[in-house]
């Protein structure tokens, strides 16, 4: 299938047709991902400070736990990414945000995959005064500072709606 | 409504308005406090409902320094998106209800800590988690969460007030309701 084929089958999809059927729908899905944000930001905000070395009172297992919170977060928004995408996947597919976006939330999962294959089961497992190493750290900063932009990305869509250049807003 | 009218025309009104830069900028900002703000609450009222009990609760009261950075950050872009559309805002519902909502979840984040933290006896790193602490802890999560609602649908009922008085300045015949995507893409 070319691109065009497979977008117009995505637009065409239960989903889409679902998404600008009804009104209140997209909105409402917004909504949601806006609550998805605060709780993978929340929650991996805080577990990213505690291992870059802030809140020193929290042992590192007890911050990991929060990690299921994140991924609650995150499974909340790729579904209703996704719903928007298939409302108007024209819309998202040429705007340089959109790939922005993506690009960087494909980056910061590496990051989080390669925390929890490397790291995780190693970090939930240390006593209450243990302090990460060098390398715990950096993909910590890393993916605090991706998801920043991952936020800062997706309220810039539309800014960036039917534009296919940064150069051109 | 004169006051409105000025503030919509000021400099910082009109940046906002007509800048390509401003409304953007504004809204980045207002978006990372929200996650923040809401972030930190959500994160301290899980804790208190009983998720992750390894981590202290006294820890938040520094954690809480980030949340009133974020809600600094947020009361400024807040007033500054609110200058550049006074006149709609002010009559629109959905921005009282978030109103509301902020004030009312401020008060709960309030009434939470003091349960968790209230008495000089009850000052311990784990802090003392009653029931009244558990109400407070979901009082939070409704309001915040519904400061969030409300404020995403600010956008939604601000275009339909527009668009109605468009039609009504242009004499145009009223056509098929204001379709509520028309504020999505804000």
């Amino acid at each position: 299938m070319t691109e065009v084929q497979v977008l117009h089958w995505i637009q065409h999809s239960s989903l889409g047709e679902l998404m600008r059927r009804d009104g209140w729908l997209f909105p409402a899905c917004q909504a949601l991902h806006f609550i998805g944000m605060s709780l993978l930001f929340g929650a991996i905000g805080l577990a990213d400070l505690r291992i870059l070395g802030f809140f020193k009172s929290i042992p590192i297992p007890a911050v990991l736990k929060l990690i299921p919170i994140a991924i609650a977060g995150f499974a909340l928004n790729l579904t209703t990414g996704a719903a928007f995408f298939a409302s108007n996947p024209y819309q998202y597919w040429p705007s340089p945000m959109f790939k922005l976006k993506m690009a960087v939330i494909v980056w910061a999962g590496l990051n989080a995959l390669y925390f929890t294959l490397a790291e995780h089961r190693r970090l939930s497992a240390v006593g209450a005064d243990f302090e990460p190493d060098f390398q715990s750290r950096v993909l910590a900063g890393t993916s605090i500072v991706f998801w920043l932009v991952v936020i800062l990305a997706g309220r810039l869509l539309p800014t960036f709606e039917g534009s296919t250049s940064f150069l051109d807003f | 409504m004169e006051f409105l009218k000025w503030l919509e025309h000021s400099g910082i009104g009109q940046w906002i308005k007509t800048d390509p830069f401003g409304f953007p900028l504004v809204l980045c900002a207002h978006s990372i406090g929200l996650a923040g703000v809401v972030g930190i609450v959500y994160m301290l009222s899980f804790r208190v409902l009983g998720y992750s009990k390894g981590i202290p609760i006294a820890v938040f009261e520094r954690i809480f320094y980030i949340g009133w950075a974020a809600f600094i950050l947020n009361a400024i872009s807040g007033v500054l998106l609110f200058i550049g559309e006074a006149t709609h805002l002010i009559s629109n519902w959905t921005f009282w209800l978030k109103m509301f909502a902020i004030a009312a979840g401020g008060v709960s984040l309030w009434a939470l800590w003091n349960a968790l933290m209230g008495g000089p006896e009850r000052t311990t790193p784990q802090g003392v988690v009653t029931p009244r602490g558990k109400a407070f802890a979901v009082l939070c999560l409704v309001f915040w969460t519904g400061a969030i609602v409300s404020g995403r649908y600010i956008a939604f009922t601000l275009a339909e007030a527009k668009e109605k008085e468009l039609m009504v300045s242009t004499g145009a015949s009223p056509k098929a309701p204001a379709t509520a995507i028309s504020g999505a893409g804000q």
